[in-house]
């Protein structure tokens, strides 16, 4: 069987093509993944089609109080940009600590969003900064939220003939605090056992507003809507982290598979959400 | 060149009803298929390892039945590795699947389902395939119940250890062809070639004369291929077809149908006095050797001749140790264990130094002076000596140098283990409430060779031009072997190393050596090549007196007065003679010979090298992640011939270690079948992860080798996991049984603390 490599130079050719092609294309970023699945898993495309010389979706830009970043922005892009730690400090975060070097230099953002996988690291940071995936066909334009976007582990709402283009979302505000860690079995390059990422804003001794994000807990990353809920309005306090990070624990529903069990899940749930609000506190507290 | 791959089974356990390989025959660009009907059926044993074979006889290279998933089922040839991919997938077998065995705590039990029924079944020594036992071991060192009956406290404990996994970055790989004489060539990424045409002679059903087995440059081993794995695959693919055929593993198939380390379970029981005495000490291993009994002895025992000689007790104990060591080596339907670097050893140390650990805790003593009030000192005795040497007749042997005294000393110095053992500040001193630091240690022994049994041969040959060809049957796998064996014939004939022309290894050119194994080849094939070059600078030494003597321009010469240096003979007159001119003299001029050598070696004595391995963690005593910050190893492997080869070797050493100690560990699902198939979810240690590494070298000299030297190979990967271990209970107080100390592992050592 031949295959079809085909490099546009623009968009438009690459909305063209994937018109024509469909589903029997499969879409080439970075290449951190789809290359380790044609070599390891046998996977044969009849069409490659290349996004890499499209330099348009390569670019971060700002646009008043919104980010948008092109879909072959990389982690390490993102990792470097002199703005994003400011703007975004958990999406930095979350590059920074995904694989290697040379992963980071080569997978994006839009891959990222692509592969759908609980674990992302950078995905879990835009479902905290509330991102929308901007899908393209020849035919269509449409915004997407990122929630809504990613269905299940490697499922997502494209549709055949649709790019991922890029993500676009509000830069935080300048009294946020942010939060991002993750536990693995090394130190590096590395699926998480569990992962989790917050936002805060604290006034006059209470929290404001809160987003929590857990990843490799669940099929997807979860936000937790009972958490933000209860926190939200609550005065600061040890014994309403407490209660937070414990309520985080009870309303998850982490599973067992081969990288970790569900009550170790559980507990690092707890221990991740207790250490991200009290650093998030401590943090805007000190601002 | 025809391409080969193999069916493996996709079940733990059955027999092959039907195979049907008519579809895959007729697929166009297909060369051959074997399956079991096609094969002579000879019993014999995969592990790479001199005769008489120290285990049993359990393996067929194709059989009508198959013991693990990935167990092989047929070979194809075909003209690419597209077309034999695909007809592997158009064999049609039919399997009746039988009960199988994934724990080994149920391989002996009442009922089980036997591994091995096949009637060509070879026993060896206590193996019993009707209890599924593939070898089994019992020792007794002087009197353990009386030593118990001495002691004031017993310490018991379970250890448990995984399977893990070489890593070795060129996979298996082969390649056969009938060469213009009608001798089958086999080119083969071996650690053993010799070895090779010795076991693959009655399989094939050739004379070994008929076999040639070439080892070219390989990319490492690490034990993985001290086994005759797929040699024969290849060797019956091309007798089948008269082409030349070649087979390489895929990643994958290293992990599901190679060889790995045994995992074991591990009881220990120890009789302590209150002043901190070892009166008896006493292993019982259970060893899990997968579905061939491969290495099954040999490994397990090496458990106990290394982890359980180290401490004999102090006082009147250190003539008469009590030890016992009891193993049982089973069957289950998971892919073999076999030779990984460090053979017994890591698994041994593993329990005996968290043990030791805690039983200093218990006592309350100092856990380095506890241990050194125990173990070994110079003039004693191995104990194991005397007891056990792999079913051959035992003969002691003393042990001459052990500078583990000074590798604490210096390893404590360079790890700043007095500013932080037992000192709660430095334990605190993190940047987060729930980061603290930890430091442990373990000590180590090892061996060198295999005394009485294992000979490398070395041959040396002089040109006209005053250069040298050394052949060696020693097998250099990335180890720089070739390097360190040229050093010492270059230090004996006073020439660079550049002259010579080092070629290792080809079962038609040089001379035997066991392979590379046992932490030997310095030593041993070392030693062949520095007695093979004195040979040689003594043939040197007579032509060039016999010249100098023709040229009457001085007093006469006796050879033995000339010294060789810097590429000449030089008489004590001041007068010498190139190498060139002797080269010249003794091929073209008179009395024409050619200067060369072979000599051999097989040891008395397996000269055990000893380490202090120390390790630095920071730990997150919430979340149960650790991070080693520094590993320190202080090591007393004799002389070091090479320095950078030699610190290499523990670098490296460490690095596999460290993933034993910390995130390492091959699985299976309730159906056998292997979990982690790639180096994505079988995590190794990358070189930018690994913590600051320091080695140090404790020199001594073993006066049983002509240049001093002990082994370094294998040792460095004994001592980093307990170390790391003890580290976490320093830091912790979570005590660990069970490595690699994953997050969750270490999350329920730490609740259990808690609780107790």
């Amino acid at each position: 069987m031949d295959q079809v490599y085909i490099r546009p130079s623009h968009l438009d050719d690459a909305l063209e093509a994937l018109n024509a092609y469909g589903d029997r294309a499969h879409i080439l970023a970075g290449g951190t993944d789809l290359l380790v699945r044609m070599r390891h898993d046998g996977i044969y495309p009849e069409v490659i089609l290349d996004l890499g010389a499209l330099g348009e979706l390569r670019k971060i830009s700002r646009d008043g109080d919104d980010i948008h970043l092109g879909a072959l922005v990389t982690h390490r892009q993102i990792e470097k940009d002199a703005m994003l730690a400011g703007e975004a400090g958990m999406l930095v975060s979350a590059c920074h600590q995904v694989g290697s070097v040379q992963i980071r230099n080569s997978g994006t953002i839009g891959g990222n969003l692509a592969n759908a996988s609980p674990a992302g690291d950078a995905v879990l940071a835009l479902y905290l900064l509330e991102a929308a995936v901007h899908l393209q066909s020849k035919h269509r334009d449409r915004w997407v939220p990122v929630g809504e976007f990613i269905t299940a582990p490697g499922q997502t709402t494209r549709r055949a003939d649709e790019i991922i283009c890029g993500v676009r979302f509000k830069r935080l505000p300048p009294d946020a605090a942010v939060f991002f860690e993750k536990v693995g079995q090394r130190q590096a390059v590395t699926i998480s056992k569990a992962s989790a990422g917050g936002i805060v804003r604290i006034s006059q001794g209470c929290f404001q507003e809160c987003r929590l994000a857990l990843g490799a807990v669940a099929p997807t990353i979860i936000r937790l809507p009972e958490v933000e809920a209860a926190l939200a309005g609550s005065p600061v306090s040890p014994q309403v982290i407490d209660r937070a990070a414990a309520l985080a624990a009870a309303t998850c529903h982490p599973i067992d598979d081969i990288r970790s069990t569900v009550a170790y899940r559980r507990h690092l749930v707890q221990v991740l959400v207790h250490r991200g609000l009290a650093a998030m506190v401590a943090s805007a507290q000190s601002a | 060149m025809l391409i080969a791959k193999v069916l493996h089974s996709p079940v733990a356990h059955a027999r092959i009803k039907n195979i049907d390989v008519s579809k895959a025959k007729s697929l166009p660009g297909v060369a051959a298929v074997l399956t079991y009907k096609d094969l002579p059926r000879v019993v014999y044993a995969t592990a790479g390892q001199s005769d008489p074979m120290p285990g049993p006889l359990d393996t067929f290279s194709l059989d009508n039945k198959v013991r693990f998933v990935g167990d092989r089922v047929a070979f194809v040839a075909a003209e690419t590795e597209e077309i034999a991919n695909q007809a592997l997938k158009l064999i049609n077998v039919e399997y009746e699947e039988l009960p199988f065995i994934i724990d080994p705590r149920s391989s002996m039990s009442d009922g089980a389902v036997k591994i091995h029924d096949e009637p060509e079944y070879v026993v060896h020594d206590l193996s019993d395939p009707n209890k599924n036992v593939a070898a089994a071991i019992r020792i007794d060192i002087g009197d353990l119940d009386n030593g118990f009956s001495e002691a004031d406290q017993i310490i018991e404990a379970e250890y448990k250890v995984p399977k893990v996994h070489q890593a070795h970055i060129e996979p298996h790989v082969s390649i056969s062809y009938w060469d213009e004489n009608d001798r089958l060539v086999i080119r083969t990424s071996t650690q053993v070639p010799f070895h090779v045409r010795r076991i693959l002679a009655p399989v094939l059903g050739l004379p070994m004369k008929r076999i040639r087995v070439i080892k070219p440059r390989i990319g490492g081993g690490f034990g993985s291929k001290q086994e005759v794995l797929i040699e024969d695959v290849v060797a019956h693919l091309t007798i089948a077809t008269k082409r030349p055929v070649r087979y390489e593993y895929t990643r994958e198939e290293e992990f599901i149908a190679a060889r790995s380390r045994h995992p074991m379970i591990i009881k220990l029981k120890t009789g302590v006095k209150n002043d901190g005495t070892i009166t008896a000490n006493e292993m019982y291993a259970l060893s899990d050797t997968g579905a061939y009994g491969c290495h099954a002895l040999t490994v397990t025992g090496n458990t106990g001749h290394k982890a359980m000689a180290l401490y004999t007790g102090d006082g009147k104990y250190r003539k008469a140790p009590n030890i016992r060591f009891y193993a049982d080596i089973v069957y289950t339907n998971t892919p073999p264990s076999g030779a990984y670097r460090g053979y017994g050893a890591p698994q041994g140390f593993w329990a005996v130094e968290r043990h030791m650990e805690t039983i200093a805790a218990k006592l309350g003593m100092d856990p380095i002076q506890f241990r050194l009030k125990n173990c070994l000192r110079a003039g004693e005795i191995h104990p194991f000596s005397i007891a056990w040497s792999e079913g051959r007749e035992p003969k002691p042997e003393y042990i001459q140098t052990i500078g583990i005294e000074q590798c604490v000393h210096q390893g404590k110095s360079a790890i700043g283990w007095d500013q932080k053992y037992g000192k709660q500040e430095w334990r605190d001193s993190t940047d987060k409430p729930y980061l603290k630091r930890g430091i442990g240690m373990a000590l180590m022994m090892h061996g060198t060779a295999i005394a009485y049994l294992d000979m490398g041969g070395a041959s040396i040959k002089m040109n006209e031009d005053g250069s040298f060809n050394l052949l060696v049957g020693a097998t250099d796998l990335g180890t720089g072997s070739d390097t360190v064996l040229t050093q010492m014939a270059a230090e004996v004939l006073g020439v660079p190393v550049d002259d010579f022309i080092v070629y290792s290894s080809d079962t038609d050119f040089t001379p035997f050596d066991k392979g590379a194994y046992a932490s030997s080849t310095t030593y041993i094939s070392g030693a062949a090549t520095t007695h093979a070059a004195a040979k040689v600078a003594e043939r040197i030494r007579v032509r060039a007196a016999m010249i100098l003597n023709d040229r009457t321009d001085g007093a006469p010469v006796k050879p033995d007065e000339i010294i060789l240096k810097d590429r000449r003979a030089h008489a004590s007159d001041g007068r010498a003679v190139t190498y060139s001119e002797i080269g010249h003299h003794s091929l073209h001029h008179k009395d024409q010979e050619q200067i060369m050598a072979v000599a051999s070696y097989v040891s008395p004595v397996s000269p055990p090298p000893f380490a202090a391995q120390f390790a630095e963690i920071v730990m997150d005593i919430e979340t149960g992640q650790v991070k080693v910050e520094k590993l320190v190893m202080a090591v007393d492997a004799g002389r070091i011939v090479n320095p950078v080869t030699a610190s290499g070797q523990i670098e490296g050493g460490m690095t596999q270690a460290l993933g034993y100690a910390v995130c390492e560990e091959m699985t299976y699902d309730d159906k056998g079948a292997p979990v982690e198939r790639d180096l994505v979810d079988y995590h190794i240690f990358r070189a930018d992860e690994m913590p600051e590494l320091e080695t140090i070298f404790v020199e001594t000299f073993e006066s049983s080798h002509p240049f001093g030297v002990k082994a370094v190979a294998e040792i460095p990967l004994d001592g980093v996991a307990p170390a790391v271990a003890n580290a976490i209970y320093n830091a912790s107080g979570a005590m660990l049984y069970e490595n690699p100390a994953t997050p969750d592992r270490v999350w329920k050592a730490l609740q259990k603390q808690k609780i107790n």
